[in-house]
């Protein structure tokens, strides 16, 4: 499938390189010369130089023959203007990257054509919500939901004197015989593995698990963990993240705390905001951080634009003793590191806004899906059919590609944590995880 | 400044001002009355000294800030004077310092009197006592510019001396258009106000003066009673109705009129004007009902509603003689005549919109007290009100103040009584009408030393003309180029 992308920006980049990778036919449209070249000589794509709102651009890119166009410059108009082109070529999905409220919430009009675009998608907002349910999943990493929201996959670890530390899977399904949650993946030592039932738990494991959204408690107190209501959110930074999260906490009606550096974004802030109360001053300034209560704060999120800062902030707060502490960053390396020093979890746009746009470009059969922050794995929603290998087969036989894991099976309005000889039909929604090298497969698997 | 200008403007306003007279002169003519001839010459009298000034002075090209202040000021200021013509030719009131507090108090709708006896004075003289209050309500200049085409240059600086509240929404892109819709709403509802005033048993002549002086809260009565004159409950009831209506800022009238009765519903300003209306109209209810259960809830609640709008509103009608209340209630009369009604209304005095900034500002001071770094923002309605504006607020307040005390020292100077000196200083400066003491609601400001009248005179027309643009004028920085 020819897809083309303008803008290499952060989302841009690496968007291409996880479609390219995908065995896509991917022309990248970037203005700027230096990073055109640069992913020239990096990515096994065609860039072409220029203007992604230019009609002979476009069609250089072969506007004609692609059916996606994902626009993602930093600019709104470009990106409309780009989809408003694809769609009198007949392109068809057109997904436009926009930051201006005024063009995704516009009224009457527009609101139909939406300038030719099927999808508006905002990165600083997708980043925001994701922080936004991290803050509600207390203690985890990772969050994703499936099933309306009857399903949910955390990434969360398993404390010293948990009460499944140091059993094997299996043992911890014998003990507890109601299984409201099942474990997919565990990340020890920077290795990911799907467990089997002689896998055992140990502290200090990074786990990803799948559990109905009701009995999460009990997953809790397994694995050592307490779950708190926040009531009180310092945000650290100001920027478009910042504006998108405080807004959403305060319709939630918290009154978060938002510390922003620049004197002329804070009145911005404190005009656009209704009861977050805006403070003037350096996120990493200690006595500030202290004086207006860090320890007794419920979350904190370090959301400026630096992701150097938004670690050294992370380090800080979680040093002067904040308890659940979220950073923000850019650059996908840096992730890693986050669970290492004692961060609980690390949220990029890239990856916030690559979940919404690839499960659109995978097509209609993935109900959704979501990319773990941590290892890249992936959690696809799908709806199995029925000349497929799975349906009418148990899970014991079913033969999964290796790398991949059933979290969930849903049939009508019941959800089920799948064991050996729960069996599969046709028309189920299941949840499936796989790792990095087994996502082709896996998709394939139910095709 | 321009002085040319200047008086080729004041003199447009003038000649335009000796034009309406013909209305209360066409009334009298009508009722038959001797005094129709006088009001005609008064009328001949501004329109050519008008004219005269106006063909000796170069037109209009363009009006500075400057020239908009010293317009609307020394406008007001002529107006008045001629408008002294027909109460001094009729001979109604005699001597020109009265006659000149007279047509100011009805200019700038304060509605306080000189007059003893209402009865004596010809109709056709009660009628431009009256309308001289409707034309004052919204303005002698915004009447002007939607209706003189002449005035269609830098009519916004005049617009925005003359109406100088926080809220400058224009309505419509043209400045004759907005003054135009703005006249319109002021002149509909007072049509219909007439009607209703007619049905509940009022005359004609009653309800269109009446009327007159409700829309612009005003006051002046065709009766020396007031509205107490009418016993009709329900009479006190539409007038207490359209007091209320009056008070509201015209913008919402049109939106409403306009079916965006959202903009209404949402307005913070107007929903604590009600608030504050209803708290007091509950507590002059209970002070006056608990102490003389004989005098009737309902009697109570009329009496206690009406003074309350009548008050805050700055109208000043009165059905009830209040000298005779509790203390307390008089109090809060007193604290509403501080108060006054929304921004962009016919109501005087400081305005809700005022205290709710003052009050916002020091909440985020003492916010700011416990976080010394916090950066705040005053919204009002969603929208941000810039700092200037605020400093404008503070300012204005001080002023307000400032005036008011400078006022009841002087008229205690003409040796006035405190009560009386501080209910005139009050009820002058915020165009209520009615004081305490000696000008208390059954009293008039008849036989107050001359000098304490133009004093009075004067806190009106800083009053209606919001302080700012009057005092300006007397700034060393105005006069320096």
């Amino acid at each position: 499938m020819r897809i083309v992308v303008v803008g290499a920006g952060e989302v841009g980049y690496h968007l291409a390189a996880r479609l390219a990778s995908d065995q896509h036919d991917v022309v990248v449209i970037e203005r700027d010369a230096d990073i055109a070249g640069r992913i020239q000589t990096h990515l096994d794509l065609l860039v072409i130089e220029g203007n992604g709102a230019s009609l002979t651009c476009l069609e250089k890119a072969g506007i004609q023959k692609a059916e996606l166009l994902l626009a993602v410059t930093n600019f709104d108009e470009v990106n409309l203007i780009a989809c408003l082109i694809a769609s009198q070529f007949g392109v068809r999905l057109k997904v436009a990257r926009v930051s201006n409220p005024e063009y995704y919430q516009h009224r009457g009009a527009l609101q139909e054509r939406r300038f030719g675009a099927d999808l508006l998608i905002n990165p600083e907002k997708e980043c925001a919500r994701e922080i936004l349910k991290l803050f509600h999943r207390s203690a985890a990493s990772d969050v994703a939901e499936f099933a309306d929201g009857r399903v949910v996959l955390l990434g969360l670890s398993v404390e010293k004197d948990a009460p499944v530390a140091g059993l094997t899977l299996a043992e911890i399904g014998q003990k507890h015989r109601e299984r409201h949650f099942l474990t997919v993946a565990i990340d020890r030592n920077g290795d990911s593995i799907i467990p089997t039932g002689e896998t055992r738990l140990i502290p200090g494991d990074e786990i990803y698990l799948v559990a109905e959204s009701h009995h999460l408690k009990e997953a809790y107190r397994l694995l050592g963990l307490e779950s708190r209501q926040i009531r009180r959110v310092m945000l650290l930074g100001g920027g478009r993240v910042g504006l998108a999260l405080a807004r959403m906490l305060e319709w939630e009606g918290i009154h978060p705390t938002v510390l922003e550096q620049s004197r002329d974004r804070c009145v911005h802030l404190a005009e656009e905001l209704d009861t977050a109360l805006v403070l003037h001053g350096d996120a990493t300034d200690l006595d500030l951080l202290v004086q207006e209560g860090i320890s007794e704060t419920d979350g904190l999120a370090a959301v400026t634009s630096e992701d150097e800062t938004n670690l050294l902030a992370s380090l800080l707060a979680k040093h002067l003793g904040a308890p659940r502490v979220i950073a923000l960053l850019k650059r996908s390396e840096y992730i890693p590191l986050v669970s290492r020093i004692g961060i609980d979890a690390a949220v990029s746009p890239r990856l916030s806004t690559a979940n919404r746009i690839l499960q659109h470009v995978r097509g209609g059969r993935i109900l959704s899906m979501a990319v773990m922050e941590r290892n890249r794995a992936e959690a696809m929603e799908l709806e199995v059919l029925g000349g497929s290998r799975a349906a009418g087969r148990k899970v014991q036989d079913l033969e999964l590609p290796s790398g991949a894991i059933l979290g969930s099976v849903q049939r009508g309005q019941e959800v089920t944590i799948p064991r050996g000889d729960t069996r599969i039909e046709a028309g189920d929604r299941i949840v499936v995880f796989a790792l990095p090298d087994a996502i082709e497969e896996t998709a394939r698997f139910f095709a | 400044m321009q002085g040319r200008v200047v008086l080729n403007v004041v003199a447009i306003l003038t000649a335009f001002s000796g034009v309406t007279m013909l209305v209360p002169a066409a009334a009298s003519l009508l009722l038959g009355e001797e005094a129709a001839v006088h009001i005609l010459a008064a009328s001949g009298l501004t329109v050519a000294a008008g004219t005269l000034v106006y063909g000796r002075t170069r037109p209009i090209e363009e009006i500075t800030i400057r020239d908009a202040f010293a317009i609307v000021t020394c406008g007001w200021v002529a107006v008045a004077a001629f408008g002294t013509l027909p109460y001094l030719l009729t001979g109604s009131i005699p001597s020109f310092t009265d006659a000149f507090f007279e047509t100011m108090s009805g200019l700038t709708t304060t509605g306080s009197s000189v007059v003893r006896d209402i009865d004596l004075l010809p109709r056709g003289v009660v009628l431009w006592r009256s309308q001289t209050q409707w034309m004052g309500g919204m303005g002698i200049i915004v009447l002007s510019v939607a209706i003189l085409p002449l005035l269609g240059v830098g009519g916004m600086q005049l617009l925005q001396a003359e109406i100088p509240g926080l809220t400058q929404d224009r309505l419509r892109p043209r400045v004759r258009q907005t003054a135009t819709l703005l006249w319109v709403v002021y002149a509909l509802l007072t049509a219909v106000q007439s009607l209703l005033l007619t049905v509940g048993g009022m005359t004609l002549f009653e309800a269109v003066n009446h009327s007159f002086t409700t829309m612009a809260t005003g006051g002046f009565s065709t009766e020396n009673a007031s509205l107490g004159a009418f016993e009709s409950p329900f009479i006190q009831y539409v007038v207490a109705a359209f007091m209320l209506l009056a008070g509201i800022n015209f913008t919402l009238h049109y939106s409403v009129l306009s079916g965006n009765w959202r903009a209404a519903v949402r307005n913070r300003e107007l929903r604590l004007y009600l608030a504050i209306a209803g708290v007091s109209t509950v507590l002059l209810t209970l002070l006056l009902y608990v102490p003389v259960p004989a005098y009737g809830l309902e009697a109570s609640f009329r009496a206690g509603l009406f003074q309350a709008i009548s008050i805050q509103t700055t109208s000043g009608y009165v059905t009830a003689d209040y000298a005779t209340w509790l203390p307390a209630a008089q109090v809060i009369l007193f604290l509403l005549m501080l108060i006054g009604g929304c921004t962009g209304s016919t109501a005087g005095s400081v305005k809700v919109l005022r205290y709710m900034l003052v009050a916002k500002e020091a909440r985020i001071s003492l916010r700011k007290l416990l976080h010394p770094q916090g950066v705040f923002a005053y919204k009002v309605d969603g929208r941000v009100v810039s700092a200037d504006a605020l400093a404008s607020v503070s300012g204005f307040l001080l002023l307000y103040l400032t005036a008011l005390a400078a006022g009841v020292l002087a008229l205690a100077l003409f040796g006035l009584d405190v009560a009386t000196a501080a209910g005139a200083a009050a009820t002058t400066l915020g165009n209520v009408g009615p004081g305490f003491g000696r000008v208390g609601p059954t009293g008039t400001f008849a036989g107050l030393p001359g000098g304490s009248l133009w004093v009075m005179s004067f806190l009106m027309l800083l009053g209606r003309l919001e302080i700012f643009t009057v005092l300006i004028l007397f700034t060393r920085g105005y006069w320096r180029r």
